[in-house]
């Protein structure tokens, strides 16, 4: 048998676990020795995984959105990626304008908007009508009403006790040469959209239908609209306004830049949202920049602290390498300090944690690498340095 | 007695250097004991390196250790083999870098046999007493005077029971002649008792002399005739 041969024999069993006893013994000794680098070798990732989860407390709540959803809820009646827009003096909403926006950068939807409120039967509450189109975002599923037809919300529907196929009369009234004006529109429930639908307790009926409605209202028109009001209405040349459908909340301000570079206001709370999704953005950005600059920092800490360390243990390799300790025993040298290390961090993370500080996992897992890499790289190194000086 | 080492025409060239060194022939037997000795750049340690199978020699007829045939392995490239070799049979005591900095003087002892799979406490022991290093034993090396670190150079050396000490100016190049006088005293006594055969390189080595062990001169890398 050879040399190799019979020492890997006789390492088995409990000659390995002695070896293996005292690789971890040597490791500790190694770091207890230059407890000093220790310490700030794990310290440091520490530390910087502390200062990187320790957002401040209020872009914490911006950034998770804890201020805006209860935005969101107080909003409900109209959502935030829901945008209506005025005409305001010299901006004509007309169709190129729609054309425009259409093509803005979030915007999903842009139609006109027409709106009404109308009491459905005598003792029910007034009814939010809109004007809809095919496509419109708010129709989901629903097939578009037509003529003298509307589109119910879940919670209109359920408030008014009716279902498809049920007609509504809808009592108009207006003021005309000092006398007052009444007649009945009856729509038809043509269909009814599921609870979670964004139509909430509004009702849609068809665009033309809208326009002549409003018409009649304004005077413009003698009688409400005929039958087929989809094939009779005039369209106008522009709108009173429009109604934008974002693709999400977080691109109103974008779009918010869009209609003030039209010379366009939008609504109040479109604002108040706008201002609160800039600052959010300024802060995740700033709370990025500081991020990287802590990571960055730190491995650079981390491979000068390993390389500090690595220098000082050069003697100590080359005595071990000279004495017949190949590869192995200085890799699982490097990597037993190395993990001790990372205990070490990970229970100074720990401790700070117990005491309210935040530790997120996946950035401790990515400096438990910060730290073992380098070990590994460095035993590779010890390993190739020339054993004797001779 | 039985062999512990034996080589037979070995050469080797340092990359990048002119000088070649050599052994014609070198043979010890278990206790033995040998000088080498030459001024500094002479090629001791080097000589004592090839020895310790760290350098694979360009050239080599025979060497054995223990019962291990060395040439075949160098041949082979089985350095792996070599190391172990020398982990488990070669106890080596270099002039610099001769102790583990963070461990102390007992712990550097005890790691020496541990990174073995084995321990002895007692022969652990035994070293420190003969040594007198027993009341510095918990001393890290940098808190030893020269003299108790070359001791305690010596003692890890040995700690692993190595059948081939290989001990480069033992006591230190700064030594002072009784100093060098009292730590050979003890290796030799050490190697005696254990059957350990010792190879010393040193610039002055009267006190073998004084002891009749064969000192052979070393110039130009190679190992010459016995020096009276």
């Amino acid at each position: 048998m050879t040399a190799g041969g019979s020492s890997r024999a006789a390492a088995a069993g409990p000659e390995a676990a002695s070896i293996g006893l005292a690789l971890v013994l040597a490791a500790l000794r190694r770091l207890w020795h230059d407890r000093g680098l220790t310490l700030l070798a794990a310290g440091v990732p520490a530390l910087a995984m502390l200062l990187v989860a320790a957002r401040p407390a209020g872009l914490l709540a911006l950034h998770d959105t804890h201020v805006l959803e209860p935005l969101q809820q107080w909003n409900a009646h109209a959502p935030l990626h829901l945008l209506p827009v005025a005409a305001a003096s010299g901006v004509k909403l007309d169709a190129a304008m729609v054309e425009r926006a259409a093509r803005w950068s979030g915007v999903a939807h842009v139609m006109p908007h027409l709106q009404a409120r109308a009491v459905p039967r005598a003792g029910a509450a007034a009814l939010n009508l809109w004007a809809t189109q095919p496509g419109d975002p708010l129709l989901g599923r629903l097939p578009p009403p037509r003529g003298y037809q509307l589109a119910l919300g879940a919670a209109a529907a359920q408030a008014l006790g009716v279902r498809p196929g049920d007609t509504l009369s809808f009592a108009l009234r207006r003021e005309r040469g000092g006398s007052v004006e009444s007649a009945v529109l009856p729509l038809q429930v043509a269909s009814v959209a599921a609870g979670s639908s964004a139509l909430g307790s509004r009702a849609l009926v068809s665009l033309p239908l809208m326009w002549g409605l409003q018409a009649w209202a304004s005077g413009r028109a003698e009688a409400l609209p005929a039958d087929d009001p989809d094939a009779t209405a005039d369209t106008p040349g522009a709108w009173p306004a429009l109604r934008l459908h974002l693709r999400h909340a977080w691109d109103l301000p974008p779009v918010l830049d869009r209609l003030q570079l039209q010379g366009l206001n939008p609504p109040s709370h479109a604002a108040l949202v706008d201002s609160l999704l800039r600052l959010r953005d300024d802060a995740e950005d700033a709370v990025q920049q500081a991020s990287a600059g802590v990571v960055s920092l730190v491995l650079l800490a981390v491979a000068a602290l390993q390389a500090l360390l690595l220098r000082r243990r050069r003697s100590e390799h080359r005595l071990l390498r000279l004495a017949g300790h190949g590869l192995g025993p200085l890799l699982a040298l490097h990597v037993l300090e190395a993990i001790a290390l990372v205990l070490l961090a990970a229970l100074l993370v720990a401790v700070a944690a117990a005491s309210g500080a935040r530790a997120p996992v996946g950035l401790a897992v990515a400096m438990a690498a910060a730290v073992l890499l380098p070990a590994l790289v460095a035993a590779m190194w010890a390993a190739r340095e020339p054993v004797s000086r001779t | 007695m039985a062999v512990v080492l034996n080589v037979q025409d070995l050469r080797w060239r340092r990359a990048g250097s002119d000088m070649a060194f050599g052994i014609d022939r070198l043979r010890l037997e278990s206790g033995d004991c040998v000088g080498l000795e030459g001024p500094a750049g002479a090629g001791k340690s080097t000589l004592l390196a090839l020895l310790a199978l760290l350098h694979k020699p360009d050239a080599l007829y025979r060497m054995e250790l223990l019962t291990h045939e060395v040439t075949p392995l160098w041949r082979d490239g089985r350095e792996a083999v070599c190391r172990q070799l020398r982990a488990r049979h070669v106890g080596v005591l270099p002039q610099h870098d001769d102790l583990m900095a963070s461990h102390s003087v007992r712990a550097n002892l005890q790691l020496a046999q541990r990174l073995l799979g084995w321990r002895d406490d007692a022969h652990v022991q035994a070293l420190l007493e003969f040594l007198e290093l027993g009341p510095v034993q918990h001393r890290l090396p940098h808190a030893l005077s020269p003299a108790q670190r070359r001791r305690a150079a010596a003692a890890r050396a040995l700690a692993h029971r190595p059948a081939l000490l290989l001990a480069d100016e033992p006591a230190g190049a700064d030594a002072s002649p009784e100093e060098a006088q009292a730590l050979l005293d003890r290796l030799l006594a050490l190697a005696s008792s254990s059957g350990t055969a010792v190879v010393v390189a040193g610039r002055r080595l009267q006190p073998l002399r004084q002891r009749r062990v064969p000192v052979r001169g070393v110039a130009g890398g190679a190992i010459g005739t016995a020096i009276a």
